[in-house]
């Protein structure tokens, strides 16, 4: 069981990749009910400033925690999603770009009362070429002990307050 | 930008004319297990809250609940329902502020989204349009998710 000491200031880790292909962009099409034609038209993409489909916004940051969850570190020590903040496109992601998640810990100490910990990570997006595709701030609560939060109880990421 | 949006904010003056109100709340939207399944599978995000219904059968919430951004990725949806820009070339999501989660939502419960235009500031060859989105669910009264959405649009 981690907790936000397992989470240190300054610590920076890095995502495996994951390659966004067409069969995400066309399920998360349907899925989400967001077909607009920049990332559903190949033809009409072409006409416009990006030159080609582009990858949903929101797909990106969800692919984001998704790699967040897979890389385990968040996961362990956490008992929700307290927010994001500052969220920003950076440069469009087109179909078949393999991207990669950054975290760097800005902010990792007990709450006042003690019993948890905030955590708050500056994370990123990028590309292959280690371009910035899109940028945020996550906020956390994670255990401050290992006792904390027997398994059953334990919060789900979606259960957030603030 | 579909047509039969509830209501048509046409070009640049629509938009002004229309900061601090309410533009709409979208129609209801089930949430299943199906759909948060997919959801898990396409952005690979298993924690069992969402895909275990037997053991989240053990927690507060008494069962599965959605993924953050699965309400979040269906604002677009909601969008196109509630209002539509007409009279600009295109319009772009920038990004998002002060996302917040004060509830949980329940897979078997309904979503839905409703807008607010609170801002609207002009940049070079258009617009940037602050969006207050609130997701409501009929399993309770606090909301699942509010966020600020920023939008780009260029005449």
């Amino acid at each position: 069981v981690a907790t936000y000491r397992d989470l240190p200031e300054g610590h920076v880790f890095r995502t495996d990749g994951w390659t966004i292909t067409e069969a995400h962009v066309v399920a998360f099409a349907g899925l989400t009910g967001d077909h607009f034609k920049l990332h559903t038209d190949e033809h009409y993409a072409r006409t416009t400033e990006f030159g080609a489909r582009i990858v949903h916004g929101p797909l990106i940051y969800s692919t984001m925690m998704g790699q967040l969850y897979q890389s385990r570190v968040f996961v362990d020590a956490a008992l929700a999603l307290l927010g994001v903040d500052r969220l920003r496109h950076l440069a469009p992601c087109y179909l078949g770009t393999s991207v990669y998640t950054v975290a760097k810990i800005t902010h990792s100490r007990p709450t006042k009362s003690g019993d948890k910990a905030i955590v708050r990570a500056d994370v990123w997006v990028e590309d292959q070429d280690a371009t910035k595709l899109m940028e945020c701030e996550v906020s956390i609560l994670v255990r401050a002990t290992e006792d904390d939060a027997p398994e059953p109880a334990r919060a789900p990421a979606s259960e957030a307050m603030t | 930008m579909t047509a039969g949006a509830q209501l048509r904010l046409e070009g640049l003056e629509g938009i002004r004319a229309h900061v601090g109100r309410e533009l709409g709340v979208s129609g209801w939207h089930d949430v299943t297990q199906d759909e948060i399944d997919r959801f898990a599978e396409l952005t690979n995000d298993h924690q069992w809250i969402h895909v275990d219904p037997e053991r989240a059968k053990g927690t507060p919430f008494g069962g599965t609940i959605a993924h953050g951004y699965y309400t979040l990725s269906l604002a677009a949806m909601f969008a196109y329902e509630i209002y539509e820009i007409t009279g600009v070339a295109f319009g772009l999501n920038y990004g998002l502020d002060r996302v917040r989660f004060p509830a949980p939502l329940a897979v078997g419960s309904r979503v839905r989204m409703r807008a607010t235009l609170s801002e609207a500031a002009e940049i070079s060859g258009g617009m940037q349009l602050t969006t207050t989105l609130t997701f409501e669910t009929d399993a309770g009264d606090k909301p699942v998710c509010v966020a600020q959405a920023l939008v780009r649009v260029y005449a």
